[in-house]
């Protein structure tokens, strides 16, 4: 607690600080009482500081009269300071709490209790196109690191008090901030739910919002039914229908939960072209995610295995390519995925400028030399980069694509088509054990629901969307009781 | 592992376990491709149809639990003589599907996959889906079972220029005994409805719609099937074993130039569902009969991996096989899911309530 002592208290504070130098103190004597500002370096603004605090405590000058601490406390809390956010502290750790978040504490000696104003100053970066998810029409926008803009942006959106959101603090030496939001139609049992589950998380540091994510899905080794969105449009859409979010200070990757697996394949700009347009893309998708994962494979099983199955003329051009080759096809294959996934983490990591001459070495001169120098053939070559772009169309989960690919390449090249049902039969097992606060991560094809089928694979027009609101647990066998994982 | 399922969820399993043994045909079955395979179909389902009527006012009556829970609660000795004769006739169905699944995966485009291969990787992808719950397999199921129907849809448009409709003609009234054989051994593949019985009390609500659902379903499928098999094949049919089979042999789709290694996939998959739904079923009759908690499930993943690996002794022994093939026909099934069993657990039930 603090004392009326100020020397007390600022010994308390340096030793909560462990006298860190970035706790800046500036003494001064106010109506003849002495006086100190606290404040963090780098958390605050310095106009703010000046105008907001230092002016109207200088304005009251040196000289007391019958100036008494209590007194002048109060005239600092209650008529001289105006600031947007101010609140009174009692203890070493609230005032070491609040310099930290970018407030300034003004103590007074004679006093037990100090004022933190908001003077909150610190660099953020500016509301840009998000790096990961962009669209061709709607917003340009995207989350940016600092917690209160983003709130800004979602609340922009939703301009009505159906949105609420909650602040927390959480991470016991990080104490970031998290702000969990949701509409008014979310599951409240959900809702209650998160907050139980973020309220006990074990974590010291938070650093992005990936910290917490696996803390609020059940455990899978690939998947993950809590979505994460750079965009504030799909977060408030996301949010619309039931969802919780949840904003992460210093994350410009917003969660949101309950996910679903065909959402990897919807995207924003759906919903601004023709319905008809709409379907046509997300069936490309679809078909992109099952070249991705499956056509090297399938293509090793095929020409390893089951020959018959090809049409006689692409076999034979597939045979005359092949037989120029020193390796298997299991081994041609493998070594060009590793390659493939070699350059993708290169590409990923390295600056942009060096990003295009990783792609050039990469698709002309290995991609070239390699089939002309013999090693590999042509038409696996094509197979590999066929499903690595396919890849790139789902790019939420491109990393589980990779993955994947990698598996039903073995099972495939090793066991033929046998290896890859058994394989397909145990991903689409594993896959449909996921569910996320009772709702099947595969929902709303497996629980099939009816229903759902006006934006999933299709995507019905505006009229016949608006007639009914959406909800994601309006769905075949989801029973909004059934949330205990 | 103890999660419970949607009626469709179960219902698309069903109909994909039932389709599945009409696609894997063995080549002692006395099941011929003719055309009375039409009407055969028809009666059996009707038969079908019928005998789930007892059960389902049974499971209605007790409020969705299944009838051998009720008969749990009245009686642990009945019960417990009524679980083991459930759980031989399951584990007979279970090894028959073993058996099926080794046949067709050893006669068609995976024969290139030694039987060790066979057993070990269906066995750890069963264990996995017995592993993982009913309510992952059964999930499962729906995504198979739009597999089955995208490959169905894929050798109709591929065959499309080949059907000729004037290849149908009706001769089912030529010869009732062979159409009353046929009906009898149809309706014998009906495992189903033991894995239902056991199951109904796993379905989240409305488990009743399951059945209309699944005899719907899957009688509409054979009928597509049995006409395929006719406008293509024509009087060959008779003569073919495997005849969906053969008829994704002859299918060309551009791409491919045969699609049985898609079909050969799909009833892999299923065969492992029907394996998982046994071992479901099993671990329910355990659960209601015998013991509760994890031992039930220890003995599903047990009764999972017996049944597929003593499958060969019905290649090995094939007495063995006759005995639970007559077993399976004789109607004692029929007798104990649709008579007895439901009669007990109404009368249990009717007890029960005189008592309160």
């Amino acid at each position: 607690m603090l004392v009326e002592d100020l020397t007390g208290n600022i010994v308390n504070i340096r030793a909560v600080m462990k006298n860190s130098s970035d706790l800046i103190l500036k003494y001064a004597k106010v109506c003849g009482i002495e006086v100190c500002v606290l404040s963090c370096d780098g958390q605050t603004d310095a106009n703010k500081l000046a105008n907001l605090v230092y002016r109207p405590l200088s304005e009251l000058g040196t000289d007391g009269g019958d100036m008494t601490p209590g007194r002048l406390a109060a005239m600092i809390s209650g008529e001289l300071l105006i600031a947007c956010d101010g609140k009174s502290v009692c203890s070493a750790e609230d005032v070491v709490n609040a310099i930290m978040n970018g407030f300034c504490v003004i103590l007074v000696n004679g006093f037990d209790a100090g004022y933190a104003v908001g003077v909150q100053g610190f660099q953020t970066r500016s509301v840009t196109q998000p790096e990961n998810h962009r669209n061709i029409r709607g917003a340009r926008e995207g989350f940016v690191e600092a917690l209160h803009t983003n709130m800004s942006l979602v609340r922009r959106r939703v301009r009505s008090p159906e949105l609420t959101f909650t602040a927390m603090t959480v991470g016991k030496t990080s104490k970031t901030e998290i702000c969990v939001c949701r509409m008014e139609s979310a599951d409240k049992a959900l809702t209650d739910k998160v907050i139980r589950q973020l309220e006990t998380l074990p974590l010291s540091l938070i650093l992005e919002s990936g910290y917490i994510q696996p803390f609020l899905e059940k455990k899978h080794p690939l998947f993950s039914a809590v979505g994460a969105t750079e965009r504030p449009d799909v977060f408030v859409s996301k949010l619309y229908e039931g969802r919780v979010g949840i904003l992460v200070d210093g994350s410009p990757f917003a969660l949101y939960l309950p996910k679903l697996f065909a959402e990897n394949f919807m995207m924003l700009d759906d919903y601004t072209e023709k319905p008809l347009l709409a379907l046509f893309v997300r069936l490309i998708r679809w078909a992109a995610f099952l070249i991705a994962i499956f056509l090297p494979g399938f293509y090793a099983a095929l020409a390893n295995f089951h020959p018959e199955l090809i049409p006689d003329a692409l076999l034979r051009n597939l045979a005359a390519a092949e037989s120029l080759t020193p390796y298997s096809i299991l081994t041609e294959c493998v070594i060009l995925d590793i390659f493939y996934e070699i350059m993708r983490e290169a590409g990923l990591r390295l600056p942009s400028n060096v990003g295009h001459a990783v792609s050039i070495v990469g698709g002309i001169v290995i991609g070239d030399i390699v089939v002309s120098a013999g090693l590999v053939g042509a038409p696996m070559l094509l197979a590999v980069a066929i499903a690595s772009i396919s890849g790139y169309i789902v790019s939420d989960i491109g990393e589980q694509v990779s993955f994947l690919r990698f598996g039903f390449i073995l099972a495939g090249g090793l066991f033929g088509l046998f290896g890859l049902t058994v394989a397909a039969f145990m991903l689409c097992v594993s896959v449909c054990s996921l569910d996320s606060y009772g709702v099947p991560f595969t929902s709303p094809l497996s629980p099939f629901s009816r229903k759902s089928m006006r934006d999933l694979l299709t995507r019905s027009g505006w009229i016949a969307l608006s007639r009914s609101e959406p909800d994601i647990y309006d769905m075949n066998g989801v029973d909004r009781q059934r949330d205990e994982r | 592992m103890n999660g419970k399922t949607g009626y469709g969820g179960l219902a698309a399993a069903l109909a994909l376990s039932r389709i599945f043994t009409e696609a894997t045909a063995l080549p002692g079955e006395s099941v011929e491709y003719g055309m009375q395979r039409f009407t055969v179909t028809v009666m059996s389902f009707l038969i079908a149809g019928a005998a789930y009527i007892p059960l389902l006012i049974a499971v209605k009556r007790s409020g969705g639990s299944s009838p051998v829970s009720v008969i749990a609660g009245r009686s642990k000795l009945l019960s417990g003589f009524i679980g083991v004769l459930v759980s031989v006739m399951l584990l007979f169905c279970a090894m028959e599907t073993g058996l099926r699944s080794h046949y067709y995966a050893s006669s068609t485009v995976f024969d290139s996959a030694p039987s060790l291969y066979f057993y070990v990787f269906t066995g750890a992808a069963l264990l996995f889906a017995v592993h993982k719950g009913l309510e992952a397999s059964s999930r499962t199921a729906v995504i198979v079972s739009a597999g089955l129907v995208l490959l169905m849809l894929l050798i109709s448009a591929a065959l499309l220029p080949v059907i000729r409709l004037n290849r149908l003609y009706p001769s089912l009234t030529d010869d009732p005994g062979t159409l009353y054989a046929q009906t009898s051994r149809e309706f014998s593949l009906n495992c189903e409805l033991l894995i239902f019985m056991a199951l109904c009390g796993r379905v989240n609500g409305r488990s009743c719609r399951t059945v209309p659902l699944y005899l719907g379903v899957s009688c509409l499928a054979l009928m597509i099937m049995t006409f395929l098999y006719f406008t293509v094949f024509g009087r060959l049919t008779p003569l073919l074993s495997l005849p969906f089979y053969t008829l994704s042999s002859v299918s060309d789709i551009t791409l491919l130039h045969r699609i049985n290694g898609i079909d050969a996939m799909i009833w892999v998959m299923a065969g492992i569902l029907r394996l998982a739904f046994a071992a479901f079923a099993f671990r329910e009759i355990v659960r209601e009969c015998f013991t509760r908690g994890k031992a039930a499930d220890v003995a599903a993943l047990v009764f999972a991996a017996v049944s597929l690996g003593s499958a060969e002794l019905f290649t090995v022994y094939p007495e063995l096989y006759s005995i639970s093939s007559r077993m399976m026909s004789s109607g004692m099934p029929l007798l104990l899911t649709a008579v007895i069993i439901p009669s007990l657990a109404l009368a249990c039930g009717a007890g029960k309530e005189k008592g309160t």
